[in-house]
């Protein structure tokens, strides 16, 4: 049988208004007695429209000039209590929409998320008591979208204690890090994003580029032998950091497809356009 | 551009001014997603026009997605691309100002030229060296500039996006990053809105629309 692609619209729905405001998406919260530990519950939508298979989530403003603000979002679906869909965005240092400086973060994944959902959002970081952070999150979907095999929720690896996650030494001017082991799967995942934050403790940064690979390996503390996820050196996400302490990227946006079986270890390598902040940037990375 | 020389143009005229400087303080690179077909063997080049003159500092980065695994969704063969002035300019569109969205009475092309399936935004600064910290939204809609409460949003209301620009003149986006998937027959007029979270600079911003079809 000749397959044939779908025709028709790909349905977009978001939280965010058609307009332009200086808080794009839903304000989060964090906690304020402590980085390690969320927020209250925000809700960004109330009840999806279409059954989606692709989200989109674009995170702002974390971050401000001198300060310290690694931060964490989750991604939560279903009414009160709601279940974790993506745990641990890792959203330190993103820009604002108000003062000069890098854009946001972004993540998609291939998610599928029912019609009729609720979907929320909750945010711990180093900012105590603070409700800079906006979140934006877009779903794909409907009658006409692409059939690819989205999968039903996000496994996170690479977080510490929150809100820190792997630190991985990059190479500077331009030279390539050594592939630090970030954690072993356990399950089978076919999709990859990695995210990125400043290392925190270090509240006067340089501007700089950033380009950052995933590898995979069998066997554990085996990254001479890792092999890049994706395929080739080529797949690699680049982050833009200024001295305004503000972290924008990925670019591209998209992650890797690629089919990697329960028990290996995942492994990241991060090269610097420049010379490295006095404490490393930290790596998550995102697997459906 | 596709093939050897001479070349043929396959993304034309993707609006690439006041696109951030990663060696500077400032915003990021802007980006440009398009579902197009590139046949295994292709050639790609690119070129570019600027009011800064004899400059070599404008980078350009293309990654294809493909291969057996990928996801199998509708691809096109080229772009179309409307709103374009003389170069390097595009269509100048007065925005709403703070937070208020502005009309669909920006007419981006009267009569498209061929069906179209997605479409993608361009959006750079005006003639004026002193920007001011905002962020913008852009919709695209079909239907009439001269009634533009009647005019139909390309992907529903919400299917905007969104730029950052700041004082050190440069601007990144969009977020999300998509194209918006709608059949658009040929002979649609297009129109676009932009709305500003602050005050509005002196000019206007100016705006393309690059459409893929069959």
């Amino acid at each position: 049988m000749i397959w044939v692609p779908k025709k028709g619209s790909l349905r977009r729905e978001s939280n965010y208004g058609s307009a332009a405001v200086n808080a794009p998406g839903t304000q989060l919260s964090t906690d304020a007695g402590s980085a390690s530990t969320k927020g209250a519950v925000a809700q960004l939508i109330a009840s999806t429209g279409f059954d989606a298979y692709l989200v989109e989530v674009v995170i702002w403003g974390s971050g401000i000039s001198a300060t310290n603000s690694r931060a964490m979002v989750d991604i939560l679906i279903g009414a009160a209590t709601e279940e974790v869909l993506i745990p641990d965005l890792l959203s330190g240092y993103t820009g604002e929409t108000i003062a000069a400086g890098p854009g946001p973060n972004s993540y998609r994944f291939p998610l599928y998320v029912p019609a009729g959902s609720r979907l929320s959002a909750r945010i711990a970081g180093e900012r105590l008591g603070n409700n800079a952070t906006c979140v934006g999150i877009s779903l794909y979907g409907g009658d006409g979208y692409p059939p690819w095999h989205p999968c039903q929720k996000v496994t996170t690896y690479g977080i510490g204690t929150r809100p820190a996650a792997t630190a991985v030494a990059a190479g500077v001017s331009g030279a390539n890090g050594n592939f630090v082991q970030i954690a072993q799967t356990t399950k089978d995942h076919g999709y990859f994003l990695p995210g990125l934050q400043c290392g925190g403790g270090d509240t006067t940064l340089t501007v700089k580029s950033f380009n950052l690979g995933l590898g995979v390996s069998e066997t554990a503390a085996d990254g001479a032998n890792a092999q890049y996820l994706g395929g080739g050196l080529a797949q690699g996400w680049c982050y833009k950091l200024d001295a305004t302490e503000h972290l924008e990227g990925p670019f591209p946006k998209l992650g890797v497809f690629q089919d990697v079986p329960s028990g290996h270890y995942l492994y990241a390598r991060l090269s610097s356009s420049g010379a490295n902040d006095t404490n490393s940037a930290q790596v998550a990375v995102y697997a459906c | 551009m596709i093939g050897a020389a001479t070349e043929e143009v396959l993304i034309p005229d993707l609006l690439a001014g006041h696109c951030g400087d990663f060696a500077a303080d400032g915003p990021g690179p802007k980006i440009w997603e398009f579902p197009l077909y590139i046949p295994a063997g292709s050639r790609l080049g690119a070129r570019a026009a600027g009011t800064t003159v004899n400059n070599s500092e404008l980078w350009v980065c293309i990654r294809l997605l493909g291969g057996d695994g990928y996801p199998p969704f509708r691809v096109g063969e080229k772009v179309t691309t409307y709103g374009i002035g003389t170069l390097p300019a595009g269509k100048a569109c007065p925005a709403g100002t703070s937070g208020t969205d502005g009309a669909f009475d920006n007419q981006i092309v009267a009569s498209t030229t061929c069906d179209h399936f997605a479409f993608v935004p361009s959006l750079q600064g005006p003639t004026d060296t002193t920007l001011i910290v905002n962020y913008r939204n852009l919709n695209f809609g079909v239907g009439s500039a001269a009634d533009p409460t009647n005019v139909i949003p390309i992907g529903g209301s919400s299917q905007g996006w969104q730029f950052k620009m700041d004082t050190t003149e440069h601007v990144s986006g969009p977020w999300p990053s998509m194209p918006a998937f709608q059949d658009v027959p040929a002979g649609s007029e297009i129109c676009a809105r932009l709305s500003s979270s602050g005050v509005d600079d002196a000019a206007a911003w100016e705006v393309a629309c690059h459409a893929v079809g069959p």
